[in-house]
């Protein structure tokens, strides 16, 4: 036999289509990796070549497919949001199929107990994620793990911070990833891998334990084929996102009335988003070069924004965010992204995001000043506070496969809406002490009484904290390593495992702690 | 005899003049000082500023004019004995110290506030 054809069919055993698999085939592995988005890649990419036999599965395939993307819909109530259809992608790649590449880590203070925040603190550290983020910085292409002012400055000596007190107001430095698309990027390896077998079209409808609900027996995976199959490991790592993490540990119900690891009824509660919205504008009283604070299109440069220090959150008993600068004769042409994100279909929601930002480009050409802009819109990127009312819940309607939908109550606190006004009371004061301008807060912000956010807030497209991390499995769903408290072989991968949010989008931080769980599951 | 009282009386009005005319420039010069905030005029525009002296007054009750004058010529002269130096540093202090107010989203010192508001009221007469 030709060799090519030997190695040919080689390569592509370790891609699998479920579809094409016989009814009740038994997939058997050391490792079950459930989801190949940023969490789940990043994980096998970490086990290649270990001689170890891992399982990825992925309920889509290659290419977008619109019955598929179906499986992720869902309602919401309480503050508005985008539909749930569209703010993830289900394929290969998972949601960095639309991600922006926004790169940052969280702050040491986000790991912290605050008194101010209620259920506030993780049982890790920062200092315990940064080995595992230099490796995440890898995988999205992105530069050395350096988020220091002083570093950007040796190579970029333009980037000059407004002169604040360093006591209140920090740079927060951001990294831009090209964005990694990690379909595209690490298909190759993964469908190479010798030992990473990688199942499409094989999508998980339930989690089957033993008896005593201590352990996972085998897992159970169907496909619009009316294909089902079961898989069988050593350890399995849920790495589908927060909202279906949630969703299947809730909707596996078999032994556990309750879902799975939900004795403590905690399991969807806590999910949380950024809060991002345009909330002031910046007037200079000279012309400064935002060269620092300026999103340059079409390059990879970092950028800084406005952050206030630890020191200053806990005076004012606030929540960690930071303001991002825009020109303000940009910003005013551009709409807010609830609003354009609004589709069922992510594809047409992504295009009508795009042409948002690219037409207030083009009716603005003169935006990119070389003697500086002096007017700014001021968006918001914060922490929302975590919220046991906020929460993902199962809806009596089912998917095509038999699983009952998310339901999705996003619910915010007084504490949220306080530290947005908050942020930029103290933003302005600085700016006014400083001579350097004065800042105009948007109307939401000017009644101090009016606790409610205006529909206007979007979120990042960001879900934290559904299966949220504590030592204390009274306070949390998982341990400080990921696994699910109670269940000696069960482990969730991603943001929902996130006990605050932090400012930062969490892709940067969710791959750091996936592999830090991989890590954990070699040693062990 | 009555040629040089006639010529002392000449130079004693003259001085008199003099002196009420440098008096009246200055005073003139002051009350610009006292209506205009430095920084703030950079950024906003006349229209702007009246407006945001209008709704602070309207949030205040701080209506009449020799009262604001007075506290304002009270806040410069406590930290400069030129006007408009004395102003802008009483404005980073209130920045400093929280003295500051919220008026039409802008948020600003109590004191360039004062002005905008006096500004408003010589606008209206």
């Amino acid at each position: 036999m030709c060799p090519f054809i030997n190695l040919r069919s080689k390569l592509e055993f370790m891609h699998v289509d479920a579809r094409e698999l016989d009814n009740n085939t038994l997939i058997e592995g050391d490792l079950c990796i459930v989801g190949a988005g940023a969490a789940g890649i990043s994980m096998a990419l970490d086990w290649n070549k270990s001689g170890k036999k891992v399982i990825l599965l992925e309920g889509g395939g290659f290419e977008y497919d619109s019955e598929i993307q179906d499986l992720y819909s869902g309602n919401s109530t309480g503050q508005r949001y985008y539909p749930l259809r569209s703010c993830r992608l289900h394929l290969f790649g998972g949601t960095t199929g639309h991600w922006g590449g926004m790169c940052a880590p969280l702050d040491p203070i986000d790991f912290k107990i605050r008194s101010w925040v209620p259920d506030s603190g993780w049982p890790i550290t920062l200092d315990d994620l940064v080995p595992f983020y230099t490796k995440a910085q890898d995988l999205f292409e992105l530069d050395a793990y350096n988020y220091d002012l002083q570093y950007w400055q040796e190579k970029y000596p333009g980037l000059t911070p407004f002169p604040l007190d360093n006591n209140i107001i920090w740079s927060k430095m951001w990294q831009f990833s090209p964005p990694t698309r990690f379909g595209k990027t690490y298909k190759e390896t993964i469908v190479k891998s010798a030992n990473i077998h990688l199942y499409t079209y094989a999508n998980l409808t339930n989690i089957v334990a033993n008896s005593e609900v201590n352990g996972i027996q085998e897992l159970i995976v169907k496909n619009h084929e009316g294909k089902t199959h079961k898989v069988r490991a050593k350890n399995f790592v849920l790495a589908c996102g927060a909202i279906q993490n949630a969703r299947m540990l809730l909707a596996s119900r078999g032994v556990a009335k309750k879902g799975l690891g939900n004795d403590r009824d905690l399991v969807g509660r806590y999910f949380m988003e950024h809060l991002e919205i345009k909330s002031a504008q910046l007037w200079l009283k000279n012309p400064f070069s935002t060269e620092l604070y300026t999103f340059d299109y079409g390059t990879r440069k970092p950028r800084a924004e406005l952050a206030l220090t630890e020191g200053i959150q806990k005076e004012t008993g606030i929540l960690n965010g930071s303001a991002s600068l825009t020109p303000l004769v940009l910003a005013k042409q551009q709409t807010p992204l609830i609003d354009v994100w609004s589709n069922e279909d992510p594809r047409k929601s992504f295009d009508n995001l795009v042409a948002n930002f690219r037409e207030s480009r083009e009716k603005n050409r003169a935006w990119k000043d070389d003697n500086g802009n002096r007017a700014f819109e001021l968006f918001t990127r914060m922490e929302q506070a975590p919220n046991r009312n906020s929460r993902i819940m199962l809806s009596d309607e089912k998917d095509a496969l038999g699983v009952p939908r998310p339901q999705l109550h996003w619910e915010l606190t007084e504490l949220d809406k306080y530290s947005i006004r908050k942020m930029y009371h103290i933003l302005g004061e600085q700016m006014g002490k400083a001579s350097v301008g004065r800042i105009k807060l948007a109307e939401f912000l000017w009644d101090e009484n009016d606790n409610a956010m205006p529909d206007q807030l979007g979120g990042g497209w960001h879900h934290m904290g559904t299966t949220r991390m504590s030592a204390d499995r009274n306070k949390g769903v998982v341990d400080e390593n990921c696994k699910v408290h109670g269940i000696d072989n069960l482990f969730i991968a991603g943001s929902g495992c996130f006990s605050t949010a932090g400012a930062p989008n969490p892709t940067l931080t969710l791959v750091a702690l996936s592999l830090r769980l991989s890590d954990y599951l070699k040693a062990s | 005899m009555k040629r040089r009282k006639f010529l002392l009386l000449s130079l004693l009005g003259l001085f008199i003049s003099l002196v009420a005319y440098w008096y009246y420039k200055f005073k003139s010069a002051a009350i610009g000082d006292l209506m205009y905030p430095s920084d703030l005029t950079e950024i906003c525009d006349r229209e702007t500023l009246i407006t945001i002296g209008k709704t602070y007054r309207k949030l205040t009750d701080e209506n009449n004019k020799k009262s604001l004058e007075e506290l304002l010529l009270k806040d410069a002269e406590v930290h400069h004995t030129e006007i408009k130096t004395g102003l802008k540093t009483k404005v980073t202090e209130d920045f400093n110290t929280g003295n500051t107010i919220l008026i039409d989203g802008w948020l600003l010192s109590i004191t360039e506030a004062r002005q905008c508001a006096l500004l408003s009221i010589s606008e209206a007469n």
